[in-house]
């Protein structure tokens, strides 16, 4: 069983090792290598993608001390914090947006809506989990994000779904005491992190391929997502020397057919100036290599017309699918000051038939109703014709308390056993609920996962703001290892550039896809509460220990008017009482009977009332109620 | 009427009871839990070491090369050494000279003999034993007919300085002595002023020195950048790591005891000065106005998220096509000889002019910068914000220096002045701290920021005994203790927790109590009326107990 799941996930991180085929061309003086890719490929429901990769590979190894001291295209920054905190490989995605594999295939690097950070540290660094906090911190310093909640409640060290990608050995790739992953679905991706990002490419965005980058129109795409993916490399196939290897990757799709709505026959018709509003006038001299390829494979020409037309059209085969590729370089295209506009134009109308769906997909969702119980779903499609071994993982934030034994796997009502399962249940306030399985699709089958899980109540400081939003919880993570390269467009993991994936004859396909995020709301209490409960604690005390006090300090007394001495300030309310009142009763009520046995009146009558009364002629007695303390006090 | 009474007695038993409660049970039930939790802390040694005066001794040992001075003449001269090097002592910051005057030895009369020049002299004497001890200086009085002949006094390398035979009263060589003592060699003046730079003395007039140098640090982080406004012209290329290991290493080596300096360079391409150069006769020129505003927009681009230290920034500007050559014009208006600018605390600006190639030449062209010219411009920068440089003047002349680009006595002068300034920083933030401890009472104190000042003060009490007895080195070492110490006691989080308590919050708490304790009032009040009614008769008890009774679940509430 181990065998089997070693076979699929670890193989293809190993090649690393035997066939590294990269064509460096180094200059003795330069000590890095810089190259701009764009990838460009027209998506089946009339979007368009939009890859661009930025590839710095550094003639250097991480494993001397020295490295990290001079830098040229290698940014210092970033440089800084990997060295300080012998960071091994980092992969950093910073995305908006959910990618929508049924329809769009699989994009060049697979990224969950929001942050996702996952590290492996140099096998002789110590006390990580106290250096995984330092690293998020000065990376949430770098770029510009809340990577700083990256914290012990959603960190885990998943056991076979992440393996390093660059080289290492193998005692190390199997041991994930040295990894650490989190993802904060939650975290808003927006211009204040494209700029950090794009500091630190060479060339900033001033001039080549990322001088196409218009923050207005990035963020108004259906997707976005930055990446920045760090892993020491081999520059040869022997291994003999190493290397440095800084991919930052930024993916955008934009909705073409919705830009161009009201034009009824080019609606599909892209450029680069109506996707970015910006057309390339130069490319980075720092480059080696800068390239656009345009994948036409789904509308081959003369259904598409480029203009310019390509400097090479390439036809290859990737895992027995037929791929078309235009190439321009773009040296030769902006050289002498010339202003470079890809324009793609159809011959005809697009018609939007079945999109076919990719060798493997899933959907998400959360089930059940009310605020107690609930639970989570995810469908796995498989279609193709073959068995396929998936590892499936999921990080549930503690407050949804997964029970192990709800963790269902079946394909049409037939229960299907994992080969592994690796649960680590998840701590009040400390730790997230880990699951990892590994199991066995059917060949065109639809395999559902369920589990069920009870809502937690949070302390009332412990609700985020807006806390009847819902609380997110991370994608679950899908690796799996593809026999066929349909819709597969990732660089394979022993190259560097895009370019190598064009030229990649291999038969299995990493492939690690990331569900959608989910949205749960929990009990969320009335957060006036508090304040409610003090007015109401307040209330009741004071009308229960007024009455309480009076009870049982108050007597009732006779008292004869006209013998209580008073004081100047009782004189004086009786005097002006008494006035008012003579008034009053002159004018309303001059022959007011007043009742004999008054007592029961009077006794609600307050002491103010009855000494103003002692002017009427006409009262006989009166019953005074006197508070024990007035009479002291006034004695 | 007997009723009435037995009431009233009732009333005053009913209210000490509670009040007895309130008092015994409450208020230190509420002390206990609101207590905010403080170590104690050697107030009276924080108090104490503020008003110490810090005193610091040098021995000067003078050797005189003359045949002629009898013994006569150097007890004479001996004698008004000691009253020139005593003179007026500022009151916080106090010198001590130890110091011993005699004829040369045979041994070194034999080396003036040997040495062919006033370096390699200054060499054997250093190396002769006992010499080069830190804190520890000779003076040397050459004879003016030898081989060696010097017009002016001269600092050696190590620890010695040279002064010719004055031409008559010997003696009278013991001002001269005085004054490069206290100004040069020991720079009584510097170390005063990094004095009252630390305590935070406000009346202090600004000047060059104080602000320019960077302020201690356990350690610095210092960058050189290259910056390259054009590369797709002119693809400028430097041996940064050669340069570094040619003239910063062994600084850096030297230094490695006392402070780490951390070494980085990098390169940035498409930067620019945001400040548009004057012209004139086919040249780009700066004016002094100019230079401050071209700092940051570099800075944006510098720095590192990964270190607390402070970061000294040399950068090389070469400048692009549009703008060669460009020069910096000192207020004068002629152009300054360096082409480099300096910003006090933060490191300096040199402009490498580079001739680009002419506009119709194919591709950038390369070009590798000479990092002699980059590191000779960085070093004398660096020695100035780490403040080794001694103020030059035209009465003496200084040996010049090897690879180290650093003189013992310079570094004696650098431990010196640092040590004593981490005393004032150490003293003056544990004087604040104990002053912010007694007027906000939020404050925590853990276990750990107590141990930390308990050792601040320890190492200063230490390094300033060490400071007297002229142990410099091991006074500085316990003196960057002291203020590692006391900077990480006054600046730990942990001392926050509280201080930042809403308000509000202890409002919501309070408020139910206090309520209660408003409807107490009136009790208070029947207590003060009752009293002289209960002395004059008997209360009866019963039904009092049953007041009691009434009161007491209430108070249990609270």
């Amino acid at each position: 069983m181990a065998a089997l799941l070693r076979k699929p996930v670890d193989s293809i991180v190993f090649r690393v090792f035997l066939c590294f085929s990269l064509p460096f061309q180094l200059k003795c003086t330069i000590n890095d290598t810089f190259s701009e890719e764009l990838y460009i490929k027209s998506l089946e429901r009339g979007h368009v993608l939009n890859h661009f990769q930025f590839t710095t590979i550094w003639n250097a190894s991480i494993e001397d001390e020295t490295t990290f001291l001079h830098y040229r295209y290698f940014p210092k920054a970033l440089g800084d914090v990997l060295a300080t905190y012998r960071v091994q490989e980092l992969h950093l995605s910073q995305t908006q947006g959910q990618w929508n594999y049924e329809h769009w295939g699989y994009p060049p690097e697979d990224a969950p809506p929001g942050v996702e950070l996952w590290v492996w540290f140099q096998p002789q660094s110590n006390n990580l989990d106290h250096m995984w906090a330092e690293l998020v911190n000065a990376l949430s310093g770098l770029f510009c994000a809340s990577l700083n909640f990256m914290d012990t409640k959603t960190t885990v060290m998943p056991r076979w779904s992440f393996r390093p990608s660059g080289i290492a050995a193998e005692y190390y790739s199997f041991d994930s005491r040295f990894m650490r992953f989190a993802a904060l679905p939650r975290e808003i991706v927006c211009t204040e992190n494209l700029t950090p990002w794009e500091k630190l490419l060479p060339c900033e965005s001033q001039v080549g391929l990322a001088s196409l980058f218009n923050a207005v129109r990035l963020y108004d795409s259906s997707f976005h997502s930055l990446g920045l993916h760090f892993r020491p490399v081999c520059q040869d196939g022997s291994c003999t020397s190493a290397g440095i290897e800084l991919k930052q990757t930024l993916t955008v799709v934009f909705n073409t057919a919705m830009a161009n709505r009201g034009k009824v026959k080019d609606h599909q018709n892209w450029s680069l100036k109506s996707m970015f509003e910006r057309s390339l006038h130069n490319t980075c001299p720092l480059a080696s290599e800068s390239k656009l390829y345009v994948d036409t494979s789904i509308h081959p020409a003369p259904k598409t017309a480029l203009d310019p037309s390509p400097d090479e059209v390439l036809i290859t085969r990737r895992g027995g699918e037929r791929r078309m590729y235009s190439v321009y370089d773009l040296k030769n295209h902006t050289s002498g000051g010339r202003t470079f506009n890809l324009q793609a134009g159809y011959s005809g109308p697009v018609v939007y038939g079945d999109v076919t769906p990719p060798p493997l997909y899933a959907q998400r969702f959360v089930t059940g109703y009310g605020l107690e119980k609930g639970g989570i779903t995810c469908i796995l499609y498989n279609t193709l014709d073959t068995n396929l071994t998936v590892i499936y993982m999921e990080t549930i934030p503690w407050y949804l308390r997964i029970y192990f034994s709800s963790i269902k796997i079946e394909a049409y009502g037939i229960p299907v056993k994992p080969y592994k399962t690796h649960f680590i249940p998840g701590k009040d306030r400390s730790q997230p609920y880990q699951l990892e399985l590994v199991f066995r699709l059917r060949p065109l089958s639809v395999t559902k996962i369920s589990m069920e899980f009870d809502r937690a109540f949070l302390k009332w400081t412990e609700y985020p703001p807006d806390a009847n939003h819902g609380f997110y919880v991370n994608s679950a993570v899908i690796s799996a290892v593809l026999p066929s390269g349909s819709q597969y467009t990732a660089v394979p993991q022993s190259g560097s550039l895009f370019r190598d994936s064009l030229s990649d004859n291999s038969g299995q396909f990493f492939l690690r896809l990331h569900t959608e995020s989910l949205l749960v709301s929990l009990p969320t209490p009335d957060f006036s509460m508090p304040y409610n409960v003090i007015c109401l604690a307040c209330t009741v005390v004071a009308i229960a220990f007024g009455s309480l006090h009076n009870l049982t300090t108050r007597s009732l007394a006779a008292v004869d008017p006209e013998k209580t001495k008073k004081n100047p300030l009782q004189r004086l309310k009786a005097f002006l009482h008494g006035r008012k009142s003579q008034e009053k009763s002159s004018q309303e009520v001059k022959g007011e009977v007043v009742d004999e046995d008054g007592a029961d009146k009077s006794v609600e009558n307050d002491e103010n009332k009855s000494s103003g009364d002692t002017g009427d002629s006409v009262r006989k007695r009166t019953v005074t109620v006197k508070d024990v303390t007035e009479d002291v006090s006034s004695s | 009427m007997v009723d009435k009474e037995a009431d009233k007695k009732t009333n005053v038993y009913a209210a000490v009871g509670v009040g007895f409660v309130c008092l015994v049970v409450g208020l230190p039930l509420w002390w206990k839990t609101t207590e905010v939790y403080r170590v104690s802390l050697p107030y009276s040694d924080i108090d104490t070491l503020a008003g110490t005066k810090i005193q610091y001794t040098v021995d000067i040992i003078v050797k005189s090369f003359l045949k002629t001075s009898s013994e006569k003449d150097l007890a004479v001269l001996s004698r008004n050494l000691l009253d020139q090097l005593g003179g007026k002592q500022d009151a916080l910051v106090k010198s001590y000279y130890r110091t011993i005057v005699k004829a040369a030895s045979t041994e070194e009369l034999q080396f003036l003999e040997k040495s062919a020049s006033l370096k390699e002299l200054d060499s054997l004497l250093s190396n002769n034993e006992g010499q080069s001890k830190p804190n520890k200086y000779s003076v040397f009085i050459l004879p003016r007919n030898s081989r060696i002949s010097i017009s002016k006094p001269t600092f050696g390398c190590r620890r010695n300085v040279f002064i010719p035979e004055p031409e008559k009263d010997f003696p009278g060589v013991a001002v001269t002595i005085a004054h490069l003592v206290k100004d040069s060699l020991v720079r009584e003046s510097t170390v005063l002023k990094r004095y009252k730079t630390a305590r935070g003395t406000r009346n202090l007039k600004p000047d060059k020195e104080t602000m320019r140098s960077v302020r201690f640090s356990s350690g610095y982080d210092v960058t050189l950048t290259l910056v390259s406004p054009r590369p797709d012209i002119l693809d400028v290329q430097w041996d940064a790591k050669s340069g570094i290991s040619a003239y910063l290493t062994p600084f850096v080596l030297r230094m490695s005891n006392y402070t780490s300096i951390v070494v980085k360079s990098q390169v940035l391409f498409f930067t620019k000065l945001h400040t548009k150069p004057k012209k004139e006769n086919n040249e780009f020129y700066f004016t002094p106005d100019d230079l401050p505003h071209m700092i940051n927009p570099l800075e944006a681009k510098l720095g590192s998220p990964a270190s607390t230290n402070p970061e000294l920034n040399f950068l090389v500007y070469v400048p692009s096509r549009s703008e060669y050559p460009l020069y910096i014009h000192d207020a004068q208006g002629t152009k300054l000889e360096s082409n480099a600018f300096f910003s006090p605390q933060w490191g300096g600006v040199y402009i490498y002019n580079v001739a680009p190639p002419s506009p119709d030449t194919e591709g950038p062209v390369q070009h590798t910068l000479d990092m002699s010219r980059i590191m000779e411009v960085f070093v004398t920068e660096l020695r100035l914000l780490l403040n080794f440089n001694s103020p030059a003047s035209e009465e003496h002349d200084v040996l010049p220096t090897g690879v180290e680009s650093i003189r013992d006595w310079e570094l004696d002068v650098w431990l010196r002045s640092r040590c004593v300034e981490n005393l004032a920083t150490s003293s003056a933030s544990l004087k604040s701290l104990a002053q912010l401890l007694g007027k906000i009472s939020n404050i925590v104190i853990k276990d750990d920021i107590g141990n930390e000042v308990k050792t601040a003060v320890a190492a200063m009490q230490l390094a300033l005994d060490l400071l007297r007895d002229g142990d410099l080195k091991a006074a500085y070492l316990e003196s960057r203790r002291a203020v590692t110490a006391s900077e990480k006691a006054f600046f730990d989080p942990s001392l926050l927790e509280l201080l930042y308590f809403p308000e509000d919050q202890k409002f919501a708490i309070y408020i139910p109590l206090l309520c209660r304790f408003a409807f107490y009032i009136p009790l208070f009040l029947q207590v003060c009326h009752l009293y002289p009614a209960f002395l004059a008769g008997s209360p009866s008890i019963s039904h009092c107990y049953c007041r009691f009774a009434i009161y007491i679940p209430l108070f249990m509430q609270v």
